[in-house]
């Protein structure tokens, strides 16, 4: 039985977020248009079918995932969680190679890429864990959540999928803030991590460094902890050039090449610089559905997946690009509504972790497609083509649904 | 730590949260509306270097012939095998297949190929003039050989060897020169009269826009630029005489050396060979290094045009030059004489005349026509060096002829000057005037410049000689005359016709050196030399002017390790002139000379 805020019986339909339902699905729509445009390029319409398939198994997803409860996510996380840390292990021994990485495993015909549900079963087993430590936040919470952590981003970035790697630390950052962890473990955490910069700028960073340190005595900390810390930064900073020796050519390449795109203007930066010229001779109005140069006469790399941001610029326009950047927005709007609304503790942390997980791809690969980030190889969440990826996102966004159509129950 | 006492967190992290995330956004629609918006014309520039191609049409190039309308060089269809180096670079087993369908070195095929770089899409030339059954098989499994294509080209054929000298021939652009923009692939002037008048009958290429796509694939033509379509080459019309050109040929068979003839009154040059010759159409495709270093190899030095880049001491041919210097100044008159023994002792050597018995007491009129070398010791050591080169130069020789030719040896006539640098103030003695004098030692001319010298006597003034007649253009029927233009000498006719009375000697005088060559029809004033040549034989010169009165052709011939001018050079040159005489008044002509033999008189036979 349902009740509303005054104690009257209501529908449980009426508590359904329908403009998020109508965001995502006019996503779906962009994107079997989109992809139908690249397939027109290449004369083969067979990714448009699969993409089309996805949609429909994903809506029936969506619907599903929408009408489970949190208690079944509650009881179902550390499963999902171990079951995802399975798959990772499967695929470093019988992965497929692709891209310089063993990334996708074969099951029964289709190809799986198992970090996409990681992320999920991620975000449901760290809520579950933080749900339950209640109100308490400090170190012991801290080694637990990165006992959950450590395990599937190092599974991930030994593929090697640095791009992957970087949601579980965006996401671990975000959960523990929605969670509300205070201030200074932050500082005690990042503050190695970020020294590890310091050769990319000694005075900048080496100064915000310190800021930090003297943050942490008015925190209340004691100065002999603090000495700790400073030396560990110094340790990060020795540290960092050994790190950078460990990364593959292609990510390092990838790297330096985001610094400067016209250095390497026919290896790694040529994705991105013909990116930017679909981007940038779409205008304002776009070249028109299916009559984009650069998509139709195939110099966009990576059109139906990486890059279809960039032939929705190209054939759409500033129009175009400015709709999906709004649409973006409202799934961040409701996303972070929902989450902020929803009494049970553990499917708040869950549609928050959710909504950060789609806008963090969106960003990261928008900014890709613009030249403003390194190319990584994250997709456009409901626009790129992949069926792993895509199903994710729907559960994730029946998820956040899930979490405004049960909020009133705990 | 009680997580709830944190009451400000839970109040506003959806707050954070969400201006965090449209914060993000807007950056993002900021950049947005910069490329999309604001760089827009610049990105759309690119996108249209990206797909569109501009390809060249290659003009026709025009066609050359002779005096007498006949073709010289001429087009000849045939097939070019290309490749686009951008699309080759990602498929490499194109090459492999290639080399053995064409049984070419792979690693040579790679070098065409990547001349211009392998990041472009300007088609590089692999072969040309592909033979049928290679194009055949290629066409048939074009499909398994991306990057490669067929152009229809002309090749330029040279179907006359004696006249490869002066046509020159074509070669390839290039890198340096070959302009990015327009991609062209054709043949350009590089050598003889294909390079001088590479702005005549080359053509402009035109440019048609293609619009490509990722693979270099042509998807159609691009709209937004509009085709330019080629300029055909005009026509050459040369004056050179072929038939004429070709007997010279026929003449100098088996010898080394050059053949000059020229019309005196406008410059028109008739002939104009070296031997040996070369075959022209190896220059047409991409030569082979062997076929190159084989020419260049050669002993008889085939690639020199003798006719204006030989080097040869004018010996004898000379005289007239000093003569003439001589009587300008005033050391020569008619009662000047020299008493030929054989020779002159000058210093502590003995200057011989090529005639050890002597000549006894010589006139200037003898001095020509016996070629006594005494006579010009003496006066030309009177006479000195400054004198004699500054006449010289004034009547054509020492300087460029500027013929329109790419290349010419513009000889050597030593001053005084020029002996001071060469062989210090006092480094040089009277003996090197006297051997000048006679056109030994430091003096070199080229063939061409002594048949301008030649004509220069016989008109008074020093032309410029003309291998190109007009240009025609057949598309407007325009034509072009090339410009006649002559400098005249300001040598006083009674010079000039001391000159030519010692030339006429030559010929028609018994005793005179070509006293042999004389000819019934018309009167040949000519001059036989002998150039001393340190690295062998003798070479062989002869230069003259017909007829005498009215002079319509002058010729200079030079035969390398010839011996002597009279036996050697002066029948080839006088044939030559009689051939030329035959051609213009064809049929019978009344006689200039008192033929050797007489007619039997018509009246007689009657009565008899």
């Amino acid at each position: 039985m349902l009740l509303d805020d005054s104690g009257n019986r209501i529908s449980r339909f009426k508590e359904l977020n329908g403009k998020l339902l109508l965001t995502i699905l006019l996503l779906l729509g962009i994107s079997l248009a989109l992809i139908y445009s690249a397939g027109n390029a290449r004369e083969d319409y067979s990714h448009f079918n699969k993409q089309l398939v996805f949609v429909c198994i994903g809506i029936v997803v969506l619907f599903g995932a929408m009408y489970i409860p949190p208690r079944m996510y509650y009881a179902l996380a550390y499963l999902a969680y171990g079951f995802s840390i399975l798959l990772l292990i499967l695929v470093l021994f019988s992965g497929v190679f692709g891209l310089g990485a063993k990334r996708w495993i074969i099951i029964g015909g289709f190809t799986l890429q198992p970090s996409e549900p990681a992320k999920l079963a991620f975000i449901l087993a760290v809520s579950r864990l933080m749900a339950d430590w209640r109100d308490y936040a400090g170190w012991k919470l801290i080694g637990a959540f990165a006992m959950l952590a450590l395990p599937v981003t190092l599974l991930v970035l030994i593929q090697p999928d640095l791009g992957t790697s970087t949601v579980f630390v965006i996401l671990s950052a975000a959960l523990l803030a929605w969670f509300g962890l205070p201030i200074k473990y932050y500082l005690v955490m990042l503050l190695p991590v970020f020294s590890m910069l310091y050769h990319l700028s000694p005075a900048i960073i080496g100064s915000i460094a310190l800021v930090g340190l003297v943050w942490l005595k008015r925190t209340g900390m004691n100065w002999v902890w603090i000495a700790c810390i400073a030396i560990v930064c110094g340790f990060a900073t020795m540290a960092a050039p050994v790190a950078w020796d460990q990364l593959e050519p292609y990510q390092k390449k990838r790297l330096t090449t985001f610094m400067n795109p016209g250095a390497d203007p026919l290896g790694s930066g040529y994705q991105v610089i013909q990116s930017q010229v679909a981007i940038g001779s779409g205008g304002f109005t776009g070249m028109g559905y299916l009559k984009g140069a650069q998509t139709q006469l195939r110099f966009l790399p990576e059109q139906h997946t990486d890059f279809i941001f960039s032939l929705a610029g190209e054939e759409f326009g500033f129009i175009g690009t400015s709709l999906i950047l709004f649409l973006y927005s409202l799934i961040g709007w409701f996303g972070f509504r929902a989450a902020a609304l929803i009494k049970n503790q553990f499917m708040s942390l869950v549609a928050a972790g959710m909504t950060v997980m789609i806008l963090y791809h969106s960003v990261i690969n928008i900014g890709m497609t613009l030249g403003n980030l390194p190319v990584t190889g994250l997709p456009l969440p409901f626009l790129s083509y992949g069926g792993s990826f895509m199903l994710s996102c729907l559960l994730a966004a029946g998820m956040i649904l899930s979490a405004s159509l049960y909020r009133r129950e705990y | 730590m009680i997580r709830s006492e944190n009451r400000w967190w839970f109040e506003y992290r959806r707050i954070v949260f969400t201006t965090l995330c449209i914060l993000f956004l807007l950056v993002l629609e900021l950049r947005l509306f910069s490329i999309q918006l604001i760089n827009r014309p610049d990105f759309l520039k690119k996108a249209e270097a990206n797909r569109v191609r501009a390809i060249a049409i290659e003009p026709t190039r025009g066609k050359i012939f002779d005096k007498n309308g006949l073709l010289l060089v001429e087009n000849r269809p045939a097939y070019t095998l290309y490749a686009h180096p951008w699309t080759i670079k990602r498929n490499s087993e194109t090459i492999h297949k290639l080399s053995k369908i064409l049984e070419m070195d792979s690693l040579e095929i790679k070098k065409r190929v990547g001349r211009y770089g392998w990041n472009t899409f300007q088609p590089a030339v692999i072969q040309r003039d592909v033979n049928f059954n290679t194009l055949a098989h290629l066409e048939t499994i074009k499909i398994g050989l991306p990057g490669i294509a067929f152009g229809f080209e002309s090749k330029r054929s040279y179907p006359f060897p004696e006249a490869v000298h002066v046509l020159g021939y074509v070669g390839e652009l290039d890198r340096s020169s070959a302009s990015k923009k327009s991609g062209r692939i054709g043949l350009v002037g590089k050598h003889g009269l294909e390079l001088v008048y590479e702005k005549w009958i080359g053509g402009e290429p035109g440019i048609e826009y293609f619009q490509v796509d990722v693979s270099g694939k042509t998807v159609g033509r691009a709209d937004e630029s509009v085709t330019l379509y080629p300029t055909n080459g005009w026509d050459l019309h040369l004056n050179i005489d072929s038939q004429l050109q070709r007997f010279a040929f026929e003449l100098m068979e088996g010898k080394t050396g050059g053949v000059v003839a020229i019309d005196p009154r406008n410059g028109a040059v008739l002939t104009m060979l070296s031997v040996p010759s070369y075959d022209p159409s190896i220059f047409a495709g991409v030569m082979p290094q062997k076929v190159w270093d084989e020419l260049i190899d050669d002993p008889g030095h085939p690639l020199l045009n003798r006719a204006v880049q030989g080097r040869y001491p004018p010996g004898s041919t000379f005289k007239m030059a000093v003569l003439g210097a001589a009587i300008e100044a005033g050391i020569v008159n008619n009662s000047s004489r020299a008493v030929c023994n054989g020779g002159l002792q000058i210093g502590n050597r003995f200057f011989k005349c090529w005639n050890a018995a002597g000549h006894g007491s010589v006139s200037w009129r003898e001095a020509i026509q016996q070629s006594c070398d005494v006579f010009f010791y003496e006066y030309g050591m009177q006479l000195g060096l400054d004198k004699i080169a500054d006449f010289g130069n004034r009547m054509g020789l020492g300087e460029k002829t500027e013929i329109d030719f790419n290349v010419e040896f513009g000889g050597l006539l030593p001053a005084e000057k020029y002996m001071n640098e060469r062989f210090g103030e006092n480094g040089w003695t009277r003996g090197h005037i006297a051997n000048i004098s006679i056109g030994q030692g430091e003096v070199l001319v080229t063939p061409m410049q002594l048949a301008v010298h030649t004509a220069s006597i016989a008109t008074g003034k020093v032309i410029t000689p003309r291998i190109t007649n007009f240009m025609f253009n057949p598309e407007t029927e325009e034509i072009i005359f090339t410009n006649i233009e002559s400098i005249p000498t300001n040598i006083p006719n009674k010079i000039l016709r001391k000159m030519r009375e010692g030339m006429r000697m030559v010929v028609n005088e018994p005793k005179g050196t070509a006293f042999h060559q004389r000819r019934d029809e018309f009167i040949v004033a000519g001059k036989t030399g002998t150039a001393q040549n340190p690295h062998g034989e003798d070479h062989a010169l002869f230069v003259a002017f017909a007829p005498f009165e009215d002079p319509l052709i002058a010729v200079a011939v030079v035969v390398e390790h010839g011996e002597h001018g009279s036996t050697a050079a002066a029948p080839i040159a006088v044939k030559l002139i009689e051939r030329y005489m035959h051609d213009l008044f064809p049929g019978p002509r009344p006689l200039k000379r008192k033929p050797v033999t007489k007619p039997v008189e018509v009246d007689s036979l009657a009565i008899g």
